[in-house]
């Protein structure tokens, strides 16, 4: 039976799509998202020492595995620090495939041509200043929007910071 | 059955016996630096411990060594986990990556012992998710 010209161009389509396709892969990674959690409520200005911050959340932590630790970063992690940086890091990529047929195979195509776009991000930093006798003199919070390359522009991203210095203030 | 439905009934065996291999997902765990870290920590004893058996408990030289003014040292371990999981279609995939990093601080005194131990518990039960989208 003869199809007509609509149906054969479906199936040459479909055709297409299965034999030298693209498929997609959307991923996300979050680092230490913990730190999204984190009360910041309970970080007094003036009143909150660096012993309670130890105690409630822990020393703060890189969002990279080791060997990538330099010794600067390191002294951000010491309880003798003026500065705690807890970081929530997340990437987002959306990657293409062309695929191309390998008859025979076990997996009967291969991709080819990846193209990948890829966002990465500190999406969430809270940082806590100490003076010195280890009491908290200031907090920062900042986050941003990471976005789903191509589709986003990074110009699109949302990007906020609060900050507070003030004694007995805390950020909400 | 008629031959309009016996040909849609075929397409469709033929196209779900293409795509069902093609359905899979796959999951990984990685463990980064430090096996079991919560039990070598348990190890150290404050007061007890020396600076050269540290080594030795958690089976790694530190990730670094600082010094913490006026003469102490802090060991710096870091340790954590990965989860991830990808479902996988023929022509979508969705996976989704789930780390969680911590840090240990030994702090060693002018005498070579353990004077106090800090260390974050974030990177256990780290969820297993594949959606990418939304929320965390």
């Amino acid at each position: 039976m003869r199809l007509r010209a609509p149906a054969r161009v479906g199936l040459f389509v479909l055709a297409v799509c299965l034999f030298f396709g693209t498929g997609c892969i959307y991923s996300k990674r979050i680092t230490n998202a913990h730190v999204r959690d984190l009360d910041t409520g309970r970080i007094v200005v003036g009143e909150t020492t660096v012993l309670d911050v130890l105690d409630s959340w822990g020393p703060p932590a890189p969002t990279e595995p080791m060997g990538l630790l330099r010794p600067t970063d390191a002294r951000t992690f010491v309880p003798s620090a003026r500065i705690y940086r807890y970081v929530s890091r997340e990437m987002r990529c959306a990657s293409f495939l062309a695929a191309a047929p390998i008859i025979g195979a076990p997996v009967p195509v291969a991709p080819l041509l990846p193209f990948v776009w890829c966002d990465d991000q500190p999406a969430y930093v809270l940082v806590l200043e100490f003076d010195g006798q280890g009491v908290v003199k200031r907090v920062s919070k900042g986050t941003t929007q990471v976005v789903w390359r191509p589709w986003n522009g990074g110009g699109d991203r949302a990007v906020e910071i609060q900050t507070t210095a003030r004694r007995g203030r805390s950020l909400r | 059955m008629s031959n309009r439905r016996f040909r849609a009934l075929a397409i469709a065996v033929v196209v779900g016996s293409l795509l069902l291999p093609a359905l899979g997902c796959s999951m990984q765990r990685q463990r980064i630096n430090i096996e079991n870290p919560y039990t070598r920590i348990g190890r150290v004893n404050v007061g007890e411990t020396r600076e050269e058996e540290l080594t030795a408990i958690f089976g790694t030289a530190p990730s670094t060594v600082v010094p913490i003014p006026p003469d102490k040292k802090g060991w710096v371990y870091t340790y954590g986990d990965s989860k991830t999981w990808m479902l996988g279609f023929i022509l979508l995939n969705f996976q989704k990556t789930n780390t969680g990093i911590d840090s240990a601080i030994v702090v060693v005194d002018r005498d070579g012992v353990v004077e106090e131990v800090r260390h974050g518990t974030n990177s256990k039960d780290l969820p297993w998710q594949f959606w990418p989208f939304g929320g965390e």
